[in-house]
């Protein structure tokens, strides 16, 4: 097991390149470089980045359905599980940071605020989906397991939908501060749209139809290398440079 | 409340520009002050002992008396999207804004229709009014600007008794403003006021700020402030003033009208889908604070609002 986890250098970009933002976050917050409003800043940017690592993870299963790069899909795990961690220094800042853990103020302001509770709904799931990803619960849950983590798509459609609340703008007229929640509904669509079967089953027919053609391509193009060729080595470094 | 008690001499002269510049410089002089302690204690004996300065100590406070926000807080956090949506970007990218000449053109429903020159607003009788802004963002700040009361220049015009509201309108610049490029937005960037509402002593037609010329990124040359009302009401950089007889569109109720409602009183009692309502951050201080009906002017305004629903008309 840890020796296949070994042989997949992209988990291991992911995870070294997966705490810098924090690093870098926490670094600019205690040397006041977050603007007058540190804390509202830092809870953005955690949110931020939370929404990036659930839309990058989200992207693994399209790029593989794409490019028939299967690593990709065992990077689901660890950028879930970076969105979940982002997302509880996101709610931890806003929570903490920001009201003190008073949750007198806390109540007076957010009580009545639906994207409070979206957000709340986005952590609930992501923290299910984190608790169950080891392989443990994997045979637990048997068949369970993959519709439950299915459930990664209603916590990334919950989160955008939280992000459009809070921005200032609306996402249905297309006015205001929109990009974000914009960009984050293009990834999520594309995802989803790709996980249609037979859209699914069309991608990868027409996938294979190029990869055929390239590789029948490559074939003729050495065949017909090797026609040509005669055994002499300053050929050989002619034709490399051509 | 005795809001009218306002300082008679401008901050400027009360405050030397070196006591309110800014926080960083303050944490800079704080720093070098402890390495100079330091160095003592190491029997290195210091050049020259800085003076420590305290934020706030400028001893500007509004009404309510809490202290004026430093000059470097109030100029390097600001929402001006025809610049950029990042606030603390805003600064960067409005210096050297062109803001002079400037023109602003008063007329519609007036006897008098005129278009002033910048020189002549600055000629209108300054005053200094400290005044705290709440963004509908949850933060707020207090800020010493330096101003006339839009009353005496709408005087000058001459409203006729058909004009009910007061239309304003921020330059479009596509030369200077790279976030009119951006989609998603209205421009050019248009607020509205009561005509009674404009008319109340507390809205004004900001010029300067600690008794200086005001920075680009603030709305130079000439922005409105009307401190009961969410900032983004506080118009900048206006080119136009409108009387009109209908309620003007306005941009950000234009954008998202269940959000933005042309009134936009501070008010922590009117639920609104998003942002925190009830209370806000001072900008400096740690805890958050409740937030004031009309943002703590409501003596001054509650007269203009009697016999309206402040919920259906937020």
């Amino acid at each position: 097991m840890t020796t296949e986890k070994a042989r997949n250098p992209l988990r291991t970009a992911v995870n070294i390149l997966a705490p810098m933002p924090l690093a870098v976050l926490t670094w600019a917050y205690f040397t006041d470089r977050l603007t007058i409003n540190p804390i509202q800043a830092a809870t953005q940017w955690a949110g931020d980045i939370a929404i990036i690592f659930l839309m990058l993870c989200l992207l693994c299963s399209p790029v593989n359905t794409l490019f028939d790069v299967p690593k990709v899909l065992k990077l689901r795990r660890p950028l879930g599980l970076w969105s979940f961690y982002y997302a509880c220094v996101h709610m931890l800042s806003y929570v903490g940071l920001d009201y003190g853990f008073d949750f007198r103020l806390f109540n007076l302001d957010n009580a009545d605020k639906p994207y409070v509770y979206l957000g709340l709904l986005t952590l609930t799931l992501l923290s299910a989906l984190a608790f169950t990803s080891y392989k443990k619960w994997k045979v637990i849950l048997g068949k369970g397991w993959k519709r439950l983590h299915k459930l990664v798509y209603v916590a990334g459609a919950v989160a955008v939908w939280h992000l459009s609340l809070v921005i200032k703008g609306d996402l249905l007229s297309l006015m205001g501060n929109i990009w974000k929640p914009l960009a984050a509904g293009a990834v999520l669509l594309l995802a989803l749209i790709l996980r249609i079967p037979p859209v699914k089953a069309w991608v990868i027919q027409e996938r294979r139809k190029i990869q055929a053609a390239v590789i029948n391509r490559r074939v003729a193009r050495t065949k017909q290398a090797a026609k040509v060729e005669t055994p002499s080595p300053a050929r050989e470094i002619n034709s490399g440079e051509g | 409340m005795n809001f009218k008690k306002i300082p008679a001499i401008p901050s400027s002269e009360i405050t030397p520009r070196e006591l309110y510049l800014n926080r960083r410089q303050f944490m800079k002089l704080a720093g070098s002050a402890s390495a100079a302690a330091l160095l003592a204690a190491c029997g290195v004996k210091p050049t020259e002992q800085p003076e420590v300065i305290e934020p706030g100590v400028t001893g500007l406070k509004d009404e309510l008396g809490d202290p004026a926000n430093t000059f470097d807080d109030i100029t390097h956090y600001n929402n001006y999207y025809e610049f950029t949506t990042d606030k603390a970007g805003v600064a960067t990218l409005a210096e050297g804004f062109p803001t002079s000449p400037w023109q602003v053109k008063v007329g519609g429903l007036v006897q008098n229709p005129k278009t002033y020159d910048i020189d002549d607003l600055r000629a209108f009788p300054q005053e200094e009014r400290i005044y705290r802004l709440r963004c509908v963002e949850a933060w707020s700040l207090v800020i010493p600007w330096t101003g006339f009361p839009l009353a005496s220049l709408l005087a000058e015009v001459e409203p006729m008794t058909s004009a009910k509201y007061v239309a304003f309108t921020t330059k479009v610049d596509y030369d200077n403003m790279p976030g009119l490029q951006v989609p998603f937005y209205p421009w050019p960037y248009t607020e509205g006021l009561r005509l009674d509402e404009a008319m109340n002593d507390l809205a004004i037609l900001v010029t300067g700020l600690y008794g200086e010329d005001l920075p680009p990124q603030d709305g130079a040359p000439i922005r409105l402030a009307v401190p009961w009302k969410y900032g983004f009401k506080s118009i900048k950089s206006i080119v136009n003033i409108d009387l009109v007889e209908e309620k003007p569109a306005t941009l950000w109720n234009t954008v998202a009208p269940n959000e933005y409602g042309f009134y936009a009183n501070v008010n922590p009692l009117v639920n609104h889908p998003r942002w925190s309502q009830a209370t806000e951050r001072r900008i400096g201080e740690t805890k958050r604070r409740e937030t004031l009906p009309f943002n703590g002017y409501l003596e001054q305004v509650q007269s203009l609002y009697e016999g309206m629903s402040l919920i259906s008309n937020y």
